[in-house]
């Protein structure tokens, strides 16, 4: 069941009201009401995989209470590492497995040594990647004394399987999402007001933008030979939009999605194409993946603390393994390698903490310094994207020789229709709201009620009119 | 909670509203343009209320065939019949459709003598048709065939309901105007068992559905009972094609066969009977000529019947 689907369209009011409605507004009721309809929405999408998630949500629940338990020492590093070993084991099965075998085999290969590996026909459970790290930081947080262990199963289960982010994050922390699943939640109109505003900007953003980027962006990339360096630069840059708003906005509908059942998720996106440096860009993409693997994996290894040289090394490790994160191609972790590059500059002069705050804060204008920088950044991911997006690492290399060739000049022959009259709409509403959580918080603007009622219906309008609703997976639903 | 549900109520109540009387709007503007039965293949943008006619032919392409390129007019000139064609090409349209189009062209006070089905076992063996969600993209928004298709029973129907009114937005529909197809004079010169092979072999992605045929019979059933409680005589041809039979073929035929017993219903396997190369622009596609051909030599017989 997608968020752009009609099915959602009909599971989210009924799940909505019986929430309310019919729960007696007792926390039990609510609880198991949401374990039920997560449930349901990740078995619609194969309910084989829904055993996955419980044995999977099971193991962490179960080990959880087991390292809070043992008293420090070899049991709970043995618990610790037991789930640990089981989460990333299934990970590693249904997500890399095929990978190493025919990487391996590669390898071999290079010397002469033919190697059959088998290979698995599995298929990807969807959203394994988000709630095994769900999982994995509870444990870790346990481990670290960080919180109590969580005795009621359907609390725990709820945080993991909590429907709007169970499929494609944020990923969350037990330490933020726990508290609010054992607190009895209370309606909200303001805040559900703003839920439901944040997904239909959420909504504008994938249909609208997103899936319309997304038959061109697929046919330059699927054939990029029969294009001109100018028509794959576009294509580029389509994907850029194309991968931001899918994901941007399937986080905004899912943010909105949970602020309707009083449940604040994580922040996930912060405008990130206004970002003047690579450090401030994943500050702003991506947050509660990128802040995970800096809590459990860049703090453990050291972090900075012993000194430049490990704060790099430890830098391009997160990297790395972010990008392998993605998926299962050497794509990824060239994409991820490119993208430590880019900050190994700023971590040697001690400039990658310089923009913290959100570009030209309470200004209209950005400087040209600031523009310069946003300009430089975006080049910077957009020659990064190419490896995320081409399907071999050759393929990629090749793809950016094109676009540097003669026919960068050429005049550009691909139909765009109206996709950058959305695009320029939608970067005009994420500057004017960038002190905001998403690109629409018009809660905090003065403006009279029929303007606010007038532009959503225009918004809801234009969804209407020109999303496209052929029922496009949310890119993201693959890693 | 009121207050909120109150509010999301009225948004989506008055966005509903508003969507409506745009596509409304672009509907007129098109429908305005004033379309004939071959000009389109749109069924309401030339469908008028309470009129007679001698002849209705439905169907899927082999059946608009009749009407495309003009042929419209050559056929109702051999068969000296008012002619009205609802048939629905391109895989849009199943069985399901198609019944629910002659129900509409009932209820809006159109009489017709005669219903020929040209039952294509593909629309038959196939459940593509009725899944089908463009299937009135070139159809003008009218509130009472919104309405009816809301209580008519069919697969998909929110989705295609949803596509019906979006669809009125789109370029497509913008750019509609009245044109004929000019008489189809391209010919085959022989036929090419390679292209034939390339074409069942899509057609035999799914392999022949028995569920679908079932559910097809059942539907095509419904149709005959529709048509006799409007006082149509309904008949039932099998098309030609110049490989001859159809994959399907006999399960169609056997049906025809129990049709008739159970109603009377007169059907005819055409399917061998135009084995012409020149006569077609595809394998099964009549061309002009071919339509003309067909229509002198054996539908004039079927429907002066």
């Amino acid at each position: 069941m997608l968020f752009n689907s009609f099915e959602f369209a009909l599971f989210l009011p009924v799940v909505f009201l019986l929430y309310w409605f019919a729960t007696g507004k007792s926390l039990k009721a609510q609880n198991i009401l949401l374990l039920v309809a997560s449930y349901f929405f990740y078995g619609s999408w194969d309910y084989r995989f829904l055993f996955l998630l419980i044995f999977s949500t099971f193991l962490d629940y179960f080990t959880g209470i087991k390292i809070h338990e043992a008293k420090p020492g070899r049991m709970k590093t043995f618990w610790l590492w037991l789930s640990i070993s089981i989460n990333l084991g299934f990970l590693g099965v249904f997500k890399y497995f095929n990978f190493f075998a025919s990487s391996f085999a590669d390898l071999l290969g290079m010397f002469g040594i033919q190697a059959g590996f088998v290979t698995l026909n599995v298929i990807l459970p969807v959203g394994i990647s988000f709630y095994t790290f769900h999982g994995l930081s509870y444990v870790l947080d346990l481990y670290n004394d960080r919180i109590k262990p969580e005795r009621n199963y359907v609390n725990y289960a709820v945080f993991v399987s909590f429907f709007p982010l169970l499929v494609a994050g944020p990923i969350e922390r037990a330490t933020h999402l726990l508290p609010q699943i054992i607190k009895k939640r209370v309606f909200n109109y303001s805040q559900a007001v703003d839920g439901m505003q944040q997904i239909i900007w959420g909504l504008f953003k994938k249909v609208v933008v997103a899936d319309n980027c997304a038959p061109i962006v697929n046919n330059i990339f699927e054939n990029p030979g029969a294009f001109s360096g100018s028509e794959l630069l576009i294509g580029v840059v389509l994907f850029a939009f194309q991968i931001y708003c899918d994901f941007s906005g399937y986080s905004d509908i899912a943010l909105g999605t949970a602020r309707l059942f009083g449940i604040t998720l994580l922040r996930n996106f912060a405008f990130p194409y206004f970002a003047r440096d690579i450090a401030e860009f994943w500050r702003r993409w991506h947050i509660s993946l990128t802040t995970w693997f800096r809590d459990y994996l860049y703090i453990p290894l050291g972090g900075s603390r012993g000194g430049k040289w490990m704060s790099v090394r430890n830098t391009f490790i997160v990297f790395l393994v972010s990008g392998f994160w993605h998926g299962a191609n050497w794509t990824f972790i060239v994409w991820g390698f490119l993208n430590a590059l880019y900050f190994l500059p700023l971590l040697l002069m001690n400039k990658n903490r310089q923009n913290m705050e959100i570009a030209a804060k309470g200004k209209w204008l950005p400087s040209l310094k600031d523009l310069a920088g946003m300009a430089v950044t975006f080049s910077l991911t957009l020659l990064a994207w190419v490896f995320f997006r081409a399907d071999s690492v050759s393929g990629a290399f090749i793809f950016i020789r094109d676009i540097f060739s003669a026919s960068l000049f050429a005049a550009p022959d691909i139909k765009l229709h109206y996709i950058w009259v959305f695009i320029i709409i939608l970067l005009v509403f994420e500057w004017i709201f960038r002190e905001q959580q998403y690109g629409l918080q018009f809660n905090e603007v003065r403006l009279h009620k029929s303007l606010k009622w007038s532009f959503m219906l225009a918004l809801g309008l234009v969804i209407f009119i020109f999303g496209n609703f052929n029922k496009t997976e949310f890119i993201y639903f693959a890693f | 909670m009121k207050r909120y549900l109150r509010n999301t109520a009225l948004f989506i109540i008055a966005l509903f509203i508003l969507v409506t009387l745009l596509a409304l709007a672009t509907s007129h503007m098109v429908y305005n343009r004033g379309f004939e039965n071959w000009e389109s293949e749109s069924n309401l943008l030339m469908m008028k209320k309470n009129q007679e006619y001698g002849l209705l032919i439905m169907g899927i392409s082999h059946a608009r065939n009749f009407t495309r390129h003009k042929n419209h007019l050559r056929v109702e000139k051999i068969l000296d019949k008012k002619m009205i064609n609802i048939g629905i090409g391109g895989g849009d349209c199943g069985t399901n459709d198609q019944h629910f189009y002659l129900k509409y062209f009932y209820s809006t006070g159109n009489k017709t003598e005669k219903v020929l089905y040209v039952l294509s076992p593909t629309i038959m063996t196939k459940g593509f048709g009725n899944k089908a969600s463009n299937t009135f993209e070139l159809e003008p928004l009218r509130l009472d065939f919104f309405g009816q298709y809301v209580c008519f029973k069919t697969d998909n129907k929110y989705e295609r309901l949803f596509y019906y009114v979006k669809s009125k937005f789109s370029r497509k529909w913008f750019g509609l105007k009245p044109k004929s197809l000019e008489i189809k004079k391209s010919a085959l010169e022989k036929l090419d068992s390679s292209k034939i092979k390339e074409g069942l072999k899509l057609l035999l992605v799914e392999g022949e559905r028995l569920d679908e045929f079932q559910r097809n019979s059942q539907m095509v059933e419904e149709t005959i009972r529709l048509a006799r409680a409007n006082q149509s005589e309904i008949v039932f041809i099998i098309p030609p094609a110049l490989f001859g039979k159809w994959m399907g073929h006999f399960k169609v035929m056997d049906f025809l066969e129990a049709m008739n017993t159970k109603y009377g219903t007169r059907y005819y396997d055409f399917s061998e009977s135009v084995l012409i190369p020149k006569y077609y622009y595809d394998h099964h596609h009549l061309n002009s000529a071919g339509i003309e051909y067909f229509t002198e030599n054996y539908l004039k017989e079927v429907i002066d019947h």
